[in-house]
């Protein structure tokens, strides 16, 4: 392992899009993580509204201008970083949780419970994820909660799928018969032999599937009925900038910019991590 | 200690999609033959010929389609789950292949003391007891205790099949099955690892049922010998018997295409010097 790891990461640090990659996910985590606490006016973020200074184009004083209220685009482009990841994350990780389990059960045990389990899965990736958004924002009302909510819901069959075709390969794996032969149970089987063994491929699908996640709340937060302002998030500023396109297009572009360069970022460290860790799966 | 009467297995014939059926195979076909206490069985023939299914079967992996297996007078098609549980304690099972048998993410204290945390009850062993015994164990292969902590992919094809033959020890079974334990190995290496057996077999008196498709290495462990020919037992007696008087024509072939019978020339010397 340790030779290999070296391997990898010598891999890695050889192709500048992932480092680069590595580098916009860090400092997107960092801004997240130190939020509000840097921003040069917190009390925009907060929801004051100045309207002496409204639609002020980028300069010196406003990086990136002002909107239509005149709060800072640059304080609020960078506050929205936190609720833009954390949305994001929530919706993988939650997507990736389900997924796990249910793929898991699928692969490991087969038969009837995988039909029903599959079909299932397939049927949920039938339903555009904006679509069954909407709807359980129609029932049960808009808000964070329920949007993370919504989109794992379309989330975890892609990471059932995945899960599934890793644990019929690796439970005809030799080691795990040996397991079953020294009279391992099924729940032993999967924790401790199958599931440690495909750990991989799902970081990697993870990382991947972070921008895409992050650009599917932006959109529901564009389309209003994901986070709510003033909670500052990416996909709700560009909703609300709408309005002001073309001739204040600073108060969308920056905020446009930021979701494209999450996106990019993950994808490229998406694309690292899979070299590094789940080199079969190269294209 | 052993006895498999008239065991088939087929496999295949499930249904598949609304009009087919995957293709059956008949990988044994009314094999019979009895293990007794403390001997070496061998089981010789070539690759596909159901010597695999047979352990399946043995540990119940697999059910038979036909026939009984019995481990100490029981029934092992109609144990129950504890009856299930003590069988698989009883007997361990040493694999083909060394790389594909000992899972990559387990250390070896961890891969050593798994049979003895699955069968704790049994045995009545807290975490230091089976550390303690897995270093053991590792001892008595040939290794030591400070290879508990490495993992795996730092061991030779050789190495790992002694930590394999550790853990298929780790239960106490006083039956091992060893599925072409040495085919995956150099020769040289072969050599030291069916010393190990024969060591390990007088030491703790088990009784082996010993897969092989290598002739020499039959003849230099097994007291006595079954062949298996697409599924079917073709011929079962004392080791020296076969080789001496084969009775059937297969037995013949193979004899006859061995590189040097000779078991004072063979590449792992004489038969268990001293
Ligand atoms: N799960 C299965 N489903 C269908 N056919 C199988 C299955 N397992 C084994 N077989 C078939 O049964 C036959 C016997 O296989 P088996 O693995 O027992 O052979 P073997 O004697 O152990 O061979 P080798 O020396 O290569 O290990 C083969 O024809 C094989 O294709
Ligand atoms: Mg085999």
């Amino acid at each position: 392992m340790s030779e290999r790891l070296r391997r990898g990461l010598y891999r890695f640090r050889r192709s500048w899009v992932s480092v680069l990659g590595l580098g916009i996910v860090c400092l997107l985590l960092l801004i997240a993580i130190l939020g509000p606490a840097i921003v040069p006016h917190p009390e925009h973020v907060a929801g004051l509204v100045q309207t002496g200074t409204r639609f002020q184009p980028p300069s010196a004083a406003w990086w990136f201008g002002t909107n239509e209220v005149g709060q800072d685009v640059f304080s609020l482009t960078l506050a929205g970083t936190r609720v833009s990841l954390l949305a994001g994350m929530a919706v993988v990780i939650v997507g990736a949780v389900i997924g796990v389990f249910v793929g898991a059960i699928a692969g490991f045990f087969g038969g009837w419970l995988d039909e029903g389990l599959m079909r299932l899965s397939d049927l949920m990736l039938t339903v555009p994820s904006l679509i069954l958004a909407m709807a359980v924002a129609a029932a049960l009302g808009p808000g964070t909660g329920n949007m993370i909510f919504a989109i794992a819901l379309s989330w975890w069959p892609g990471y059932a799928r995945l899960v599934r075709g890793e644990v019929m390969a690796k439970k005809e794996e030799q080691f795990v018969t040996a397991a079953r032969a020294m009279g391992a149970g099924s729940g032993r089987l999967l924790r401790r032999h199958v599931l440690p063994n495909i750990v991989s491929p799902v970081i990697v699908k993870m990382s991947l599937d972070m921008g895409f996640a992050i650009l599917t709340v932006a959109s529901l937060g564009f389309v209003g009925i994901g986070v709510k302002p003033p909670t500052p998030e990416w996909g709700s500023l560009l909703s609300v900038a709408r309005a002001n396109m073309p001739d204040y297009w600073w108060t969308a572009i920056f905020p446009g910019l930021a979701i494209f360069l999450a996106v990019f970022g993950f994808n490229l460290l998406g694309d690292g991590l899979r070299d590094l860790l789940d080199p079969k799966a190269r294209r | 200690m052993l006895e498999v009467e008239g065991v088939s297995k087929i496999y295949g014939g499930e249904r598949r999609g609304f009009f087919g059926r995957a293709p059956q195979v008949h990988a044994l076909s009314d094999v019979s033959l009895s293990v007794r206490r403390g001997e070496s069985f061998g089981l010789v023939g070539e690759s596909g010929s159901g010597k695999t299914t047979l352990t399946r079967c043995l540990l119940r992996l697999e059910e038979v389609s036909a026939g009984t297996i019995r481990f100490d007078g029981d029934d092992i098609g109609r144990l129950s789950a504890a009856g299930l549980r003590a069988l698989r304690a009883r007997v361990g099972i040493v694999f083909q292949d060394p790389y594909a048998s000992l899972n990559p993410r387990m250390s070896i204290a961890d891969i050593v003391c798994e049979p003895m945390e699955i069968h704790r009850a049994r045995l009545g062993l807290d975490g230091r007891g089976r550390r303690d015994r897995a270093a053991e164990l590792l001892e008595r292969v040939g290794l030591g205790p400070q290879h508990l902590g490495r993992f795996p992919h730092e061991f030779s094809g050789g190495q790992r099949q002694r930590i394999g033959i550790a853990r298929a020890l780790a239960t106490g079974p006083d039956f091992l099955i060893l599925d072409e334990p040495t085919s995956a190995l150099d020769v040289s290496v072969q050599a030291q690892v069916l010393n190990l057996l024969h060591d390990l077999q007088a030491q703790l008196g088990l009784t082996y049922f010993f897969i092989s498709h290598d002739l020499g290495v039959i003849r230099y462990v097994c007291d006595r010998v079954a062949l298996i020919y697409r599924g079917r037992l073709v011929e079962v007696g004392a080791t020296e018997a076969v080789f001496q008087n084969p009775a059937s024509d297969y037995a013949r072939s193979l004899i006859a295409a061995m590189p040097d019978p000779d078991p004072d020339r063979s590449p792992f010397g004489p038969r268990f010097p001293g």
